[in-house]
């Protein structure tokens, strides 16, 4: 026999024949490819030749430094017997020995599987670039990923399933009241698992070749990420972030006083982009920075002010002390004219060269020389602050302070002697912004870096973070059983498919049908095992617990994993457990009876509130979905949507009818119940487990041990899909499958195989259960949940506490109770809520008034029976929340003063003043007594309201304008 | 900043003999000093010629030296060439490359000055007392203006008995010195006198390549000269005024006197040539056979009367592997030809040819591993004639009809 062994690519070529090649193939290798690495693996040592000393660079010389051959990466290899290809794969060289004056490589050959494995390495998901499939992110792009098209390399591209991502209706703790609406907010895209297939081989050179994963059970499915949500690329926060400075100093005034004044303020020039600063985006121009995308930003500004002091008299020298704090100063941050960010009276200064005596002191002179300056530092920030596109966002200055030498009476210079007044000439003063690049800087950072509706999406910023690709596409084939193998005439094609689908009787075994006859070597043993390849007496397949309400209420009642299928095998012999778990986790679909829909919500639920949550990964099966209801998708600036269709994905095709369930078994608990929807028992283990547990179980199984004459054309067209017509007089003539080739050498030996006897495999016939049947089904309903904030669009709707801050845009619907919102504005209340207040809020549209508002609104029943009560032995003036105060007078009589009028009343939609009432009591028993007083007005026609003695007390109200005992 | 070379290879340098430099910088205090040595050696791939760099880096020896054998490294480029079939002046290919290489000074701020050898190296592998260095001479073994060099046993002569054989190759290979113009292969008559026929070898050739040409009678055959028994077949090498004769070799074409099957064996020797030796006793050859016996079913029995059911197993021999070993013997020779079998017991690449042409009709040249592993060199002087017996094995492979 003549075998060669070809070593390297194209001109770095060696070439080894007659080499005494091992092969082995094994079935287990395939069936585990990950953990074995290969389908083949075989040491050898290659004495050295020229072409082998060239093809490894003489790397055993201990000096050299190799240019093209790297020991780290694979070479490729080829094995030829009689010029028919039996091997393809790569080599590895462990080591070389020098051995009788010979070089001797010892090598590692492996198969072309182990490669792909070896090739994805510990690759992530998220290494792969997916940045083909940015897009904006908008409702036309969500609504058309359901079934019409997906953007590709920033076209329009045809919808596929498989192609691209979708937008699956998701729960995750963004829709917390009324269900029927939705924003852009609400979606996170997924990608299909096919397009991750594709990108992942491709990225290695590699491609398939599947039925299976062909199939559009298979194209439609979706991987949800183990994100929260999508976050802005650093490219994006970029664009939007600034930091500018200036280049030079900025005079705001000079003026021949020590007075400065100014009614009006200067808006602050910057000038510096280059580093430290930046504006990537340049959206800072001159004063202003134009904010370029809707989003929560933080602004800050830092200014070094220099304020230096000139005489116009030479002669003066000294003077009194200087001090700066009479008067006052402003430093604001705007957004379109309005502050948002206000620091005041912040300027101060005290020129004071001798400590220790303090003002007033006339007799003491500082050593004042013309032309001094004084430092001060000003910080100020906004804080998170929600800006919409547009906004204009400056810094503006103001100033109106008297520099003194006590406060009171101006500055006095003085000639040298110190004691020589000057009496001719005047005071200069001077400020400054100091170009200084650590401590002069207006910038803005985005603190709240989740993606907005019109924002671009990146798509590489929507991908699992800390999946290796090994453990996806192994996922993948542990799911669906899949098997996997080079192809014969293209080792980068990879064939893909089940062990069995008894569903589409797809399998990976399909292959030809090869007639070994007469090949059995009966001068050697035959080996007959009984029960084949049977490990385990149980066989657990189930996805990976979550924190999700749902998955960890169905763990604790049904103490597994929604999904799990435990198969127990009939043997009294073995008692192992084999789980096969993925790294995914399963997803409950959740009613909504008013949509007349139920779809996956993933969320925790913690002390009643909703809690949003990273999930793990989930697979869900996408497709378009219609309900009978109307659903309103919101989009920023737009009009509203009205659809009926939705982008449903879920672990079942169809809620209600479905045809498959990527579930591994029967659900012993589902969270909705619609009248005639049902469940298919067409799950993961039912159509590609069950057989070959069946296979291995069955008591009829044979495995046997035999040794064939195989030649090489047989080695050559071998696949572990084929079946193998074996006939025997002494086993029967049967189908087999070769599970193994154990040591093939060349086709003059017989080579020992493994063989599996084919069993009869029955095609699988779902069955459909009326949902009501499955037993402790459960209609429970959703919890809320408070909300991150500050936010944009928010949809209130819930029967259990929601707290909502600082956000924008809130709808609170009908039926929602034990509502709070704080320093919001465009409310719009909904009518028949009950218990909500709004607080520090503005831009109300309330349909019903059974609510508490304080500032603006306020629930007078509600404040009827409750109140603030604060005790006070103060003279104090109320604020407009105050509600009862009692005042102890202790040893003086004491001033109530109300709030201003203003902020205690306002006029309601029907026209109707609504005033705040106020109750002041006098508690202590002295003589001293408590005097109401006003803010304007009189109180009941008086200038104010006395109480003289222990526990009196006086409840008032004001229309606006007066005041009035109640 | 400089390098001193002491010891470098010759112009010419057998590729399988060490090929030392001793070199020296001046510049051995500066931080991190190594000596780079990158050796660059051209050869033809596929036609193309190409160089191949392989880089080393060397600490200096204790005493600063550099001590760097480039034999590991040229070796490799080497091919052994032979070619029965072509009767015109042809190149073998990478029987000789040119190296290129340069020690290079390096250390932290570098590098400083390189120094730069070249020279060639042919497919030779001399013994130690004609590669020492004090005493090597590439003119030794490398044609000149003045002198061809054959790369053959016996530089000058070609053949152990100067008898060849009708169908005998006889492979000249040499380095084109700068004058060779022509190479004329001429039949000379009994006398060894006049010039019956003559041929000019054709082929271009390049001044310091390795070129091969075959004298065989079969040349003569082939350009319709008449030739017979005790003619003789000269070979001449002229320089470019065509009357300055550098080189002439002249044998006899004659038949070993034998009542046996004559067996050559041609196997590559030291020099890089190709040279053969004559066995032409009595040779025997032993065949093993290695067989499985499996048992199969019958059912391929076409027609006939089945000893069993069919069905039933019956024992078939279905596979062979078939081996032969072959015993040579050389006639009565002498001690000044057994250099020849010296050289050709030890030499990594031997041919077997039968004359009588066994194999087909051709003179197959059959590829033969020496199962002998000694070899006596007969020194008494009283024995000046001797003969002498080897074992070699056949690596072919003759396989019979499958059962399977």
């Amino acid at each position: 026999m003549a075998n060669r062994l070809v070593i390297g690519d194209l001109d770095n070529v060696a070439i080894v024949s007659d080499l005494p090649m091992v092969t082995t193939y094994s079935e287990a290798d395939i069936r585990e490819p990950d953990k074995r690495n290969t389908s083949f693996s075989k040491a050898l040592e290659l004495y050295e030749t020229n072409e082998i000393n060239r093809l490894f660079e003489n790397i055993f010389q201990v000096n050299l430094a190799t240019q093209t051959f790297n020991p780290n990466i694979k070479t490729s290899a080829s094995q030829y017997e009689d010029e028919v290809l039996t091997f393809t794969g790569y080599l590895q060289l462990l080591r070389i020995t020098i051995k009788d004056g010979l070089h001797v490589y010892s090598c590692n050959i492996i198969g072309e599987t182990g490669n792909f494995w070896t090739d994805i390495s510990n690759d992530l998901l998220s290494d792969l670039d997916y940045s083909d499939l940015d897009h904006d992110y908008t409702r036309t792009n969500i609504i058309n990923s359901w079934n019409t098209s997906i953007i590709r390399n920033g076209l329009s591209e045809a919808y596929a399933p498989g192609n691209g991502y979708y937008y699956p209706l998701v729960n995750r703790g963004t829709i917390l009241g009324d269900e029927s609406i939705w924003r852009v907010k609400d979606f996170i895209p997924c990608v299909y698992d096919y397009e991750y297939l594709t990108k992942i081989f491709a990225a290695k050179g590699y491609t398939f070749d599947s039925v299976f994963l062909e199939t559009e059970f298979f194209k439609r499915q979706i991987t949800y990420p183990n994100l929260d949500t999508v976050t802005l690329s650093q490219t994006e926060l970029d664009n939007r972030q600034f930091n500018v400075g200036r280049l030079t100093d900025f005079t705001l005034f000079n003026v021949p006083s020590a007075t400065v004044s100014s009614s009006t303020f200067v808006t602050i020039p910057f000038n510096k982009e280059t580093a430290p600063f930046f504006d990537a985006g340049s959206n800072f121009s001159g004063t202003n920075y134009v904010v370029p995308k809707t989003g929560v930003y933080n602004f800050s500004t830092k200014l070094r002010l220099k304020f230096t002091i000139t005489h116009t008299n030479p002669l003066a020298v000294k003077s009194d002390n200087i001090v700066t704090n009479s008067g006052s100063s402003y430093t604001f941050i705007n957004r379109n004219s309005n502050t948002i960010a206000a620091l005041g009276n912040q300027i101060s200064f005290v020129f004071n060269t001798n400590t220790g005596l303090s003002f007033p002191n006339d007799n003491f002179k500082t050593n004042f020389e013309n032309g001094t300056s004084f430092y001060t530092q000003l910080e100020i920030s906004t804080g998170d602050t929600l800006v919409n596109a547009n906004d204009i966002i400056n810094v503006k200055q103001q100033f109106n302070i008297v520099l003194t030498r006590d406060n009171i009476n101006p500055i006095r210079f003085y000639e040298a002697d110190g004691t020589t007044l000057i009496t001719t000439g005047s005071i200069n003063v001077k400020c400054e912004i100091v170009s200084d690049n650590n401590n002069t800087m207006f910038y803005g950072l985005v603190t709240l870096t989740d993606l907005l509706e019109g924002d671009t999406l990146e798509m590489n910023n929507a991908i699992p973070i800390n999946i290796k690709q090994r453990d996806f596409v192994k996922d993948i084939m542990k799911r669906y059983n899949l098997i996997m193998q080079p192809d014969k005439t293209d080792p980068k094609k990879l064939i893909i498919e089940p062990y069995y689908d008894a569903y589409t009787d797809l399998s990976y075994y399909n292959g030809s049908i090869v007639n070994l006859k007469h090949r059995i070597d009966h001068n050697k043993d035959i080996v007959v095992n009984p029960m084949s390849e049977l490990d385990a007496k149980t066989y657990i397949y189930k996805y990976k617990a979550d924190k999700d309400y749902w998955n960890i209420n169905y763990e604790l009642k049904h103490a597994e994993v929604f999904g799990t299928q435990e198969e127990n095998i009939l043997n009294d012999f073995i008692q192992q457990i084999t789980t096969t778990e993925s790294i995914y986790s399963p997803t409950h679909n959740v009613a909504n009876y008013t949509l007349g829909i139920a779809y996956p919500k993933i969320f925790d639920i913690d002390g009643g509130n909703i809690k949003r949550i990273t999930p793990n990964l989930r697979v869900l099966y996408a497709k378009i979905k219609t309900t009978t209801a109307s659903i309103t998708f919101k989009e920023e600036g737009g009009t509203d949507l009205i659809i009926q269709s939705y982008g449903y994905a879920g672990h079942t095709d169809d809620p209600f009818n479905p045809t498959y369930d990527l579930n591994f078994g029967l659900p012993k608990q589902v969270y909705y119940s619609f009248l005639g929807s049902q469940f298919t028992n067409n799950n993961l283990f039912n159509r590609f487990h069950k057989p070959f547990i069946d296979q291995i179980s069955d008591r009829d199984s044979k495995l046997v041990y035999a040794y064939l004459w195989l030649k090489k054309t047989d080695i050559e067209s071998f696949s572990f899909r084929n079946k193998y017509f074996i006939e025997d007089e002494i086993l029967g003539d049967s189908y087999y499958r070769i599970n193994k080739i154990i040591d093939y050498k060349n086709e003059s030996e017989s080579v020992k195989c493994e063989l599996l006897k084919l069993a009869n495999v029955q095609v699988f016939t779902p069955e459909l259960t009326d949902i009501s049947d499955i037993p402790n089904y459960s209609t429970e309903r959703t919890f809320p949940a408070p909300l991150v904030t500050p936010s944009k669009n928010v949809n209130v709707y819930s029967e259990y506490p929601v707290n909502v801050a600082a956000s924008e845009d809130i709808v609170v619907g009908q039926g929602a109770k034990y509502i709070s919102i704080v320093g919001s504005n465009g409310i719009n209340i909904a009518p028949g809520v009950e218990n909500v207040s709004i607080v520090n809020s503005s831009e109300l549209t309330i349909t019903e008034n059974n609510i508490t508002y304080v500032n603006n609104v306020l629930v007078p029943e509600f404040s009827n029976l409750y109140a603030p009560i604060d005790t006070t032995s103060t003279n104090i003036t109320l604020k407009p929340n105050a509600g009862t105060v009692l005042v102890d007078c202790g040893a003086a009589n004491k001033t109530i003063t109300t709030p201003s009028n203003d902020q205690c009343f306002f006029v309601d939609a029907l026209g109707k003043t609504i005033g705040k009432l106020f109750t002041i009591k006098k508690i202590d028993a002295s003589a001293f007594t408590v005097t109401i007083v006003p803010a304007s007005g009189t109180i009941d026609g008086a200038a104010n309201v006395v109480l003289t003695t222990q526990y009196q007390s006086v409840t008032i109200q004001t229309d606006g304008t007066n005041w009035y005992i109640i | 900043m400089a390098i001193t070379i002491s010891q470098q290879p010759q112009a010419f340098t057998p590729a399988y003999n060490d090929q030392y430099i001793t070199a020296l910088s001046n510049q051995l205090a500066q931080p991190e000093f190594k000596y780079k040595v990158e050796v660059d050696v051209t050869y033809l791939l596929n036609g193309t010629p190409t160089t191949s760099t392989f880089i080393y880096f060397h600490v200096p020896r204790p005493d600063g030296t550099l001590v760097f054998n480039a034999m590991e490294t040229v070796k490799n480029f080497i091919n052994h060439f032979m070619n029965p079939n072509d009767f015109n002046i042809v190149e073998c290919v990478n029987s000789k490359v040119d190296v290129s290489i340069d020690i290079i000074e390096t250390y932290t701020g570098g590098p400083g000055t390189t120094s730069t050898i070249t020279y060639k190296a042919w497919n030779a592998s001399l013994t130690e007392k004609e590669a020492h260095y004090s005493i090597y001479n590439y003119g030794d073994f490398i044609s000149s203006n003045s002198e061809i060099k054959l790369f053959n046993v016996g530089k000058s002569a070609i053949l152990p008995n100067n008898i060849v054989t009708i169908n005998q190759d006889v492979f000249f290979q040499f380095v084109k010195p700068a004058d060779l113009f022509r190479i004329d292969y001429r039949v000379i008559d009994t006398n060894g006198v006049d010039i019956l026929n003559s041929y000019s070898y054709t082929g271009s050739m390049t001044t310091n390549k390795i070129y091969q040409i075959n004298a065989s009678p079969q040349l003569a055959i082939n350009q319709s000269f008449t030739i017979a028994e005790d003619y003789f077949i000269q070979v001449v090498f002229l320089k470019s005024n065509l009357t300055t004769v550098i080189g002439s070799y002249t044998f006899k074409i004659g038949s070993l006197c034998t009542k046996h099957e004559v067996n050559r064996i041609y196997y590559l020797n030291r020099y890089g040539g190709i040279s053969s030796f004559p066995f032409e006793m009595l040779s025997t050859q032993t065949i093993d056979l290695k067989t499985s016996e499996v048992s199969l079913g019958n059912k391929e029995l076409i027609s006939g009367v089945y000893t069993s059911l069919p069905y039933k197993h019956e024992t078939f021999t279905v596979s062979t592997e078939e081996t032969y070993m072959v015993n040579l013997q050389t006639n009565w020779i002498t001690a000044q030809q057994s250099i020849y079998l010296e050289e050709l017991f030890s030499s990594p690449l031997k041919w077997l040819v039968n004359e009588d042409a066994d194999y087909g009709d051709l003179f197959a040249y059959v590829p033969i591993t020496s199962m002998s592993k000694q070899y006596l060199i007969n020194k008494h002087e009283n024995m000046k004639l001797f003969n002498y017996g080897i074992d070699v094995k056949l690596s072919i492979k003759e396989t019979r009809q499958r059962a399977l």
